[in-house]
């Protein structure tokens, strides 16, 4: 084992990848992604943290300047926070936690309690939790993000077409769910 | 667009996401659509929140914690040695152990690779070298020949091509002809025999491609030997002779030698020599060269002479038998002491090298100078799959030519050049004395090819014309219908079709994708009924196979998640001897109930007085009546007569009102002459006032055909069926009334209008289309629907496709999803069959075992009528599928092959000759058993059986 650490070690030098660039380019964009999908920002940073130790390893030469290195630090941000998730088995929990929050049950009913812009948003984002991962995927590397759909395509390895598709269930979902939880009056 | 095409597309409207034609698309939908509207609000107020929601400030840290971005930073002082994978250790530590096998595993896979990459280069340089140097070329070839022993030819590789001398006298007697001509691309043929064997070279212009090797020892000579030329001259102890060939007046081999001589390497007796010995020809050098072995086949000899007559025997002798000891006896058995040479399998010494025995120059010249124009006569040539000179051996010579070869001789002289099959030809090549000795073999070899060969010419030039008539005439021949004046006597017999000529083969090598259009007509099978109930065969261009295959069902099950299925069936064809038929069905999902759109139909309806008739306006009123009884409460229905005007029976009326829309029908009468024109007008106005999104908007034009119309109106109509489909209002076609009738123009508007086309000839067909199918006639399912098939040209030689002349489409066309096609209905299935000949299984053995591979690819392409999207699918069919006897066959296989063949044989095909009526009811007969509940088919075994009696019509 030693030696086959002192033969990676004799190789980095050589193709050694700019961490602290990439970190510092990309550290921010995928700590608030990471968040958005854990919904909690401890957790997110485990999570970047393991990403970028990936990237680390599977370093190849030229990756700086690829543009895919975007979508593949996207990508793997993604997979570690399902993971992440998963391991917790937090998935289930999330969806029955967000059934059963206060603030969107309260006004489930009365649809005259006015909800302050703080509350709607917080009532915005747990309603975007109950969304599949993969919705919560599309809709925020698209609106916050800001990838464009070929971007979105390489992380989720799916064609721009049904890139597309997903965006648009996913916000008829969440406009479902606005409705139903009294957020949105019709 | 429909609504629910553009809902789906809001959230990337509202994100600005689409591209700008699509976005128009969208903006003006949602213009007319307030549903969509509120939709769109919908989404945006959501999009809003989200977007206020995610910009909201928030706790999420932007920057990795100082522990984490210590671990990012240093990974392996946090993270311990970096495992490194199994297989990097083990090559990291082993390294020769590593490049050892390795190198096992480059080898394996280059012996795996090697045989096929071998073929392919082959096949690839054999068509490449042949087309790009040679073949423009051919069409000026010099051969010359010249016999071994020649002291100063011992070694002609090494003295120079450049220093080329003819003898005088024939230099000055072919000056003209050689003068225009630049040395570099003429083409080189030479020739060097005696006992060990015979030696053979040919040079094409710069490029000097096939060179010479001992060959075998000639077989037994022949008894006597046997002057050829009419005066010998005595021989000096070498000769050679040399010939030049003139392409450009077929069949005069013009000898360049100045004096003829006979002579014999072992006795100088009789030897046709065109020349004195003189210096014929010098190579540059002899690294342009590669070699080949020729040897000689006694069974070829056999083979190839076996049926010639004495005199044809005589003349192929005199042609021949210089080459060897003697020419020989016209009746001896000396056929085998002649110079017929076959190729080799000799791998090793051909090298991937491709060997071009320019073969006589005229056929040449004919067979590549027309590749253009008759590229497919694929009938023409045995060998023309032969990939390379191993790929011939003396038996599959035999199979190949076996009961035609005094026909095919003349043909595989052209060998096409990238094969070296030196059938007889070659010699003949190397040994043409006269021109006159030309002109005698090919006449009596080829008088019963050329019979053959007409007729594949002349089918070459009816599929060309086909071709053509697709493209121009079709319109215009439309127009200049449409342009003539209406008879002043109605009852007047005229029948308007158009002839599209009949597929021929088409060689797999040349082309190996068949596409096209596909066509759920019915009509020309209706007509053949109708017409035959009468008396009277239809005129051959009246029938169009494909539409006869589609008016029946095959029980292809209609699949019930995606659009289409595909169906393929393989088996031996009943009526094509040796050939394989693939039968391809596809059939569309079934509607469901509760899918059916609602179907805003507007009848426009001929009652011009040529309609006036029970089996026509009768016949209109009846099947209108039965369709009304059939439609659903929410569909809507108006009806439109036109003679000299067009007139409004009634408007759009529910269907729920039955009585008014009978009576409305009842009402229709005849009178006056015929104004298409204004009743398409005036159908289509009202059509687009009634438009509902999402529902089946259609005409449907029910009419004899029978029109008066200036040519400017005809494409005024045409053009507006074409754009009103691009916006959603189809067009379906109902004719009627034998006799009278204009098939073309009826056709050409159901196609524009991607609509059905249907003849209607008693009560029964009516209660079929507008009853039994309504759900399909009403309900389509996808539109713009094209086959494309491609075959393995390794497996398959040569195709041809029964039908579908007028549908066919260029093979770049299949992906262009602007090129019009034509459109299914709910539950419809359409049914395509090929010919195939496929390599005989000889060839495949001697090849390494390969994985298996396709025989052929089934591609459709269409776009759904529910979603707007093009999708296209796809099916393999292997070769093992190919089933053994063709009794072994679906009933649903068997009974098209009949169909077809029936077909076929009505509209003469040159391919159905020979065929009788009684051979398709042989094969037909235990199917009608089988399907004995099927009316169709008890009805088509009684047409086939009294077609035999029935003359043809006018």
């Amino acid at each position: 084992m030693d030696g086959s650490g002192r033969d990676a070690r004799q190789a980095a030098p050589a193709g050694r990848p700019p961490m602290e660039a990439i970190v510092a380019e990309y550290e921010t964009a995928l700590l608030r992604y990471a968040a958005r999908i854990l919904n909690n920002s401890a957790a997110a940073q485990d999570v970047v943290q393991n990403t970028f130790i990936k990237l680390f390893r599977s370093w190849k030469p030229g990756m700086h300047a690829s543009p895919s290195l975007k979508s593949w630090l996207y990508r793997v941000a993604h997979n570690e926070a399902v993971d992440h998730i998963r391991r917790e088995s937090r998935l289930h929990v999330l969806h029955e936690k967000q059934a059963s929050d206060p603030a969107v049950a309260a006004c489930a009913d009365g649809r005259n309690c006015p909800l302050s812009d703080t509350e709607k948003h917080e009532a915005v984002l747990s309603l975007m939790h109950t969304l599949h991962p993969r919705e919560q995927q599309v809709l925020l590397l698209r609106l916050e993000e800001g990838l464009s759909y070929r971007e979105i395509s390489r992380v989720t390895g799916r064609s721009e077409g049904n890139v597309g598709n997903l965006l648009h269930h996913a916000v008829r979902k969440l406009s479902t769910h606005l409705k139903n939880a009294g957020v949105v009056t019709s | 667009m429909n609504c629910a095409a553009s809902k789906a597309l809001l959230t990337l409207y509202v994100l600005k996401d689409l591209d700008a034609s699509t976005e128009a698309t969208v903006r003006t939908h949602l213009e007319t659509c307030p549903d969509c509207r509120a939709a769109l609000q919908e989404i945006e107020s959501t999009l809003g929140l989200l977007r206020d929601a995610l910009a909201a400030p928030t706790h999420i840290s932007a920057q990795l914690g100082s522990a984490q971005r210590a671990r990012v930073l240093e990974p392996r002082a946090s993270q311990g040695p970096i495992v490194v994978s199994g297989l990097s250790w083990f090559t990291q530590h082993h390294r020769a152990l590593a490049a050892a096998a390795a190198a096992v595993v480059v080898v394996g896979v280059i012996a795996l690779i090697m045989p096929a990459t071998q073929s392919a280069r082959r096949v690839a340089l054999g068509v490449d070298v042949m087309m790009e140097e040679s073949l423009s070329e051919l069409d000026e070839v010099d051969y010359f020949a010249q016999d071994k022993g020649r002291s100063e030819r011992e070694s002609p590789v090494e003295e120079d091509f450049e220093k080329l001398a003819f003898g005088e006298a024939p230099e000055a007697r072919y000056k003209s002809s050689l003068a225009p001509k630049k040395k570099p691309s003429r083409s080189f043929f030479r020739q060097r025999s005696g006992e060990s064997g015979v030696e053979v070279s040919a040079a094409a212009g710069r490029s000097v491609r096939v060179v010479s090797a001992p060959v075998l020892k000639p077989t037994p000579p022949p008894v006597e030997p046997a002057p050829v030329i009419p005066a010998p001259v005595t021989a000096p102890a070498h000769t050679e002779h040399a010939w030049f060939v003139d392409s450009d007046s077929p069949d005069s081999a013009s000898p360049v030698g100045g004096k003829p001589s006979v002579a014999k390497p072992s006795s100088p007796a009789a030897m046709p020599v065109l020349r004195p010995a003189s210096e014929v020809s010098r190579l540059s050098s002899a690294t342009e060269f590669d070699s080949v072995t020729m040897t000689k086949s006694p069974m070829i000899v056999s083979g190839a002479l076996a049926n010639r007559t004495a005199g044809r025997r005589e003349a192929a002798l005199r042609t021949y038998g210089g080459g060897s000891e003697a020419a020989g006896d016209s009746d001896g058995d000396d056929a085998v002491g002649m110079d017929v040479y076959y190729a080799t399998p000799s791998v090793k010494e051909l090298g991937d090298q491709v060997v071009p025995i320019l073969g006589d120059a005229p056929m040449i010249g004919r067979k590549f100078k027309g590749k253009d124009v008759g590229g497919e006569a694929g009938e023409a040539d045995p060998f023309a799959d032969v990939e390379s000179i191993e790929a011939v051996t003396s038996y599959d010579y035999l199979a190949r030519t076996g009961e035609t070869i005094e026909l095919e001789e003349g043909k595989s002289a052209s060998v096409r050049g990238q094969s070296v099959v030196a059938g007889p030809d070659a010699l003949l090549l190397g040994k043409l004395v006269k021109e006159e000795q030309v002109t005698d073999l090919r006449s009596g070899l080829k008088r019963d090819e050329k019979r053959r060969f007409d007729l594949s010419e002349k089918m070459e030039r009816e599929a060309d014309l086909g071709q053509d008539l697709k493209r121009f005439e079709k319109r215009d021949r439309l127009l200049e219908v449409l342009r003539e004046e209406e008879p002043a006597d109605e009852g007047e017999l005229r029948w308007r079709f158009t002839a599209y000529g009949v597929n021929p083969f088409v060689v797999t090598r040349k082309e190996a994708f068949s596409t096209f259009g596909i066509d759920v007509d019915t009509a020309s099978y209706t007509l053949t009924r109708s017409m035959m109930r009468q008396g009277a065969l239809p005129p051959a261009e009246a029938v169009r196979t494909e539409e006869f295959v589609n008016a029946f069902d095959y029980d292809h099950v209609a699949p019930t998640h995606r659009t289409f299925r595909i169906y393929t069936e393989l088996a031996p064809s009943p009526f094509g001897r040796g050939l394989q038929m693939l039968k391809i069905g596809v059939k569309g999902r079934r509607v469901g109930r509760e899918e059916q759109r609602p179907a805003v139909l507007t009848f426009l309806v001929d009652t011009s007085g040529s309609m006036n008739a029970p089996e026509r306006l009768g016949l209109v009123q009846k099947s209108l009546r039965l369709l009304v009884e059939n439609l659903g409460p929410h569909d809507q229905v108006a009806v439109i007569q036109y003679d000299s005007h067009a007139r409004l029976l009634l408007e759009h009326t529910p269907a729920s009102h039955k009585d008014v829309i009978l009576k409305a029908i009842n009402r229709m009468q005849c009178s006056g002459s015929t104004n298409l024109e204004e009743g398409m007008n005036e159908a289509y106005r009202l059509a687009a006032e009634a438009f509902i999104g999402g529902a089946e908007n259609r005409v449907l034009l029910l009419s004899d055909g029978v029109a008066n119309l200036g040519s400017i109106a005809a494409e005024d109509i045409l053009n507006k069926v074409a754009a009103y489909r691009k916006q959603g209002i189809f067009c379906s076609v109902f004719g009627v009334g034998s006799g009278s009738y204009d098939d073309t123009m009826l056709e050409t508007l159901a196609n524009k209008g991607d609509g059905v086309y249907t003849f209607l000839d008693s009560e029964e067909q009516a209660r079929r289309v507008f009853v039994d199918d309504l759900a399909a006639t009403l309900n389509t399912i996808a539109s713009d629907v094209k086959i494309q098939v491609e075959f393995n040209p390794n497996i398959v030689r040569r195709y041809r496709q029964l039908g579908y002349e007028n549908r066919r489409l260029k093979k770049e066309d299949f992906r262009n999803d602007a090129v019009d096609a034509g459109e299914v209905g709910s539950g419809q299935s359409v049914t395509a069959l090929y010919e195939l000949d496929l390599l005989p299984m000889l060839l495949a053995k001697t090849r390494i075992e390969l994985p298996p591979r396709r025989l052929a690819t089934v591609r459709v392409r269409y776009r759904r009528i529910d979603t707007g999207r093009v999708e296209e699918i796809e099916r393999a069919v292997w070769p093992h599928e190919c089933l053994p006897v063709f009794e072994k066959a679906s009933n649903g296989f068997r009974l098209a092959a009949t169909v077809a063949e029936f077909a076929e044989i009505l509209r003469g095909s040159p391919h159905a000759r020979g065929s009788r009526y009684k051979d398709v009811t042989d094969v037909l007969r235990p199917v009608a058993l089988e399907l004995h509940l099927d009316k169709r088919v008890q009805e088509l075994l009684q047409m086939v059986t009294a077609a035999e009696s029935t003359p043809r019509g006018q």
